[in-house]
């Protein structure tokens, strides 16, 4: 649900990291705060455990360009990826205008990324929502490990071939791709904003019509 | 679903009125209305615009896990928050289906009442916020926001220490 100020000449986004526990959300965010140019950004604030796993989201503002007289901006959430805290992700993930998922790329958790794109669905079901309206990014994460899956296995357990989601590889610890990710989840949000005020209902990505699916 | 809220003069101004004049009437240093999604789609008083919406996102955050622990303890009527702290105390309040008024005090005044400002105003608040839907976007302003190349860019990193200040600290 963007948010149009027409006031202070701003548009405002709210995009959520959701995938695996401990895939590399939190260090996405972490990663774009220590180098965004201050100006482009507020704090980091993290509800997180004492062994700084997330407990409820780690949250940032961050300020785009101007376009068209208007400032956009964009609101960064993670999620906790852990199985207990659902109840919580499906908070966070109300009014998301947009969506990275971010997996595991170790061999040994293909099912767990499996299970947590199993669990977003459920929850955009719960909240009244689906990728018919929603653009989402996927994101291979830790591609450095030497137990990592191909991409062709991450890519037939949570992509279709029929309507792709855009892909990225990352190392997030080391900024691999990171900023290439956030880029293309903003603009998609961005073009899906401008479809709508532009009256066509039309999806976020070229050939997306029937429910769409990260897993089934 | 709704696609977005919208803020324009007309409907900003009713729902600045009914803020301000909750604000004032209860002596608090700041009221904001937000969307259940963390947003603040508007707030007044003296300690109002101080981040770039990070308290929005806590205030949401913390009043939908209060309401979620309430359900969970046998508690369905829950309606909001209240934390008292030693300099500053803060109310949580739902206002419609998918706003909340978050009214930040001081020993200035008295939960009391700011509960019955709440109450008083809550009404004029939850109008003037179902107005923000349904507002069309001016065509002009659509056009322009096609999204136009990267948005966001890394800064270089920042440069390693010297080299005698390495040696010190990995010694």
């Amino acid at each position: 649900m963007a948010l149009v100020n027409h006031q202070t000449r701003e548009v405002t986004f709210k995009i959520v990291y959701a995938g695996t526990p401990m895939s590399g959300k939190t260090t996405n965010l972490q990663y774009v705060h220590a180098r965004l140019e201050a100006a482009q950004r507020g704090d980091l604030v993290s509800v997180a455990t004492a062994s700084d796993r997330t407990l409820y989201f780690d949250f940032m503002p961050v300020t785009s360009t101007q376009v068209g007289g208007y400032t956009t901006k964009f609101a960064l959430y993670t999620v906790p990826g852990q199985v207990h805290y659902n109840a919580t992700r499906q908070l966070v993930l109300r009014g998301a205008d947009g969506l990275v998922f971010v997996a595991d790329s170790a061999a040994d958790r293909l099912e767990e990324n499996l299970e947590s794109a199993r669990s977003l669905m459920r929850n955009l079901a719960d909240n009244a929502t689906s990728l018919d309206h929603l653009p989402l990014v996927l994101q291979y994460n830790k591609r450095d490990l030497p137990d990592a899956a191909p991409r062709a296995q991450l890519d037939y357990l949570l992509n279709r071939p029929e309507r792709p989601f855009p892909v990225f590889e990352t190392i997030a610890e080391r900024g691999a791709n990171v900023f290439a990710c956030l880029n293309a989840v903003s603009q998609l949000v961005l073009r899906q904003f401008h479809e709508t005020l532009a009256g066509s209902a039309a999806p976020a990505r070229p050939g997306a019509g029937s429910a769409p699916t990260i897993a089934s | 679903m709704i696609a977005h809220l919208t803020l324009t003069a007309e409907t900003i101004r009713p729902l600045m009125a009914a803020l301000e004049s909750l604000a004032s009437e209860a002596e608090a240093r700041r009221v904001a209305l937000l969307h259940e999604s963390g947003l603040v789609l508007a707030e007044t008083g003296e300690d109002a615009h101080q981040d770039h919406g990070e308290s929005g996102a806590l205030a949401a955050g913390a009043f939908f896990a209060a309401r979620h622990l309430a359900r969970r303890l046998g508690e369905e009527a829950f309606t909001g928050l209240h934390y008292q702290g030693a300099s500053r105390d803060f109310l949580l309040a739902a206002a419609g289906p998918e706003a909340l008024l978050l009214v930040v005090f001081d020993i200035r005044t008295r939960p009391a009442i700011v509960r019955a400002c709440i109450g008083k105003y809550l009404p004029a608040v939850e109008a003037a916020a179902s107005r923000l839907r349904d507002q069309p976007a001016p065509p002009a302003a659509a056009a322009s926001w096609v999204p136009d190349g990267p948005r966001f860019r890394a800064t270089p990193p920042p440069p390693p220490p010297p080299q005698d200040l390495a040696s010190v600290f990995h010694s």
